[in-house]
């Protein structure tokens, strides 16, 4: 009796899963605009453009229904196309002189340029304090946004590598074939990106 | 001639000796590639003599796990970003509009 009504539940289940991944577009920006805005908002650090971008997603989906093969689910699918039209932004923003520049490993803003202690830190761009943030704040409210702050404060092709890298856990593979650049420049702006972004966490701190 | 000795040995160790903007670079690079034997013995003898770059060691390290924590904090609740009531009715417009341009 167990059994057969173990199969019941499970065939249940399955049936229900089918019925998940059919699209339903009527109910799309109801269920899925502001998960979408919100994926978006934190790789753009623009609200604006989040929102424009959310827009462009449902209508390139509706246009691309014939492409829905309903192995994933309807949000997962509308994330892989939002997740599309963000690589091109990052794309277009970054600009194959900025990567050039960015192959100097050496960084006036940070180290020290000429004299006895070149390449070593310049007066107060160091680490100030023992620990980046008070102890046991990681859970905290306040360091997230300062997080998001400070991200949003990185130059943008610097924002885009980082995001990738960090919060789109990409290869470095990955992340070179999208934006045409090359191991060592992703070395290089991973580098830049953390010394802006420990600088500008500490200082927000004190 | 110990002056002569102390300038080459000066030279010679000076040689091997990596300054901190290397230094902190292969700190981060730690993070995205594996470093060579070589790029590791540098840096320990770096971080020996070096205190600012040891902080910086530290600090890289809670400053990848304070990342981490945002990036579980922004999926699971919505970090806060929703869309404006009126930019909803935008969208939804835009929505229909190519809805019923297909039907």
């Amino acid at each position: 009796m167990a059994i057969i009504f173990s199969i019941f539940v499970n065939s249940n289940t399955i049936l229900s899963g089918t019925q998940e991944n059919i699209l339903d577009p009527q109910a799309w920006v109801e269920k899925y605009a502001d998960y979408l805005f919100n994926f978006a908002v934190v790789r753009l650090s623009d609200a604006e453009l989040a929102e424009d971008v959310v827009q462009e997603t449902f209508l390139s989906a509706l246009k691309g229904q014939k492409n829905f093969k309903g192995n994933s689910t309807e949000r997962t699918w509308l994330i892989s196309i939002l997740k599309r039209k963000i690589i091109d932004i990052y794309r277009k923003k970054s600009t194959a002189k900025e990567t050039r520049m960015n192959e100097q490993i050496s960084d006036d803003d940070f180290y020290q340029s000429e004299g006895d202690f070149k390449g070593h830190w310049k007066e107060g761009k160091g680490p100030h304090s023992h620990s980046l943030m008070p102890d046991g704040e990681l859970e905290n409210e306040e360091l997230r946004e300062i997080i998001e702050k400070c991200i949003s404060l990185l130059p943008e092709n610097l924002a885009s590598v980082f995001i990738m890298k960090m919060i789109d856990e990409a290869t470095s593979e990955e992340i070179c074939k999208e934006m045409e650049i090359t191991p060592s420049n992703v070395w290089v702006m991973m580098h830049r990106a953390r010394l802006k972004l420990r600088n500008c966490i500490e200082s927000n701190w004190v | 001639m110990a002056g002569k000795m102390k300038h080459k040995l000066m030279v010679f160790m000076s040689k091997g000796m990596i300054s901190c903007d290397e230094a902190s670079f292969l700190i981060s690079r730690s993070y995205d590639d594996k470093l060579t034997f070589r790029q590791k013995f540098k840096l320990k003898m770096h971080l020996l003599s070096c205190y600012l770059c040891r902080r910086y060691e530290k600090q890289l390290a809670q400053l990848n796990d304070a990342v981490i924590n945002y990036k579980g904090s922004c999926e699971h609740t919505h970090c806060e970003h929703t869309l404006t009531k009126e930019a909803k009715v935008k969208i939804s417009q835009h929505v229909n509009k190519e809805l019923k341009s297909e039907s």
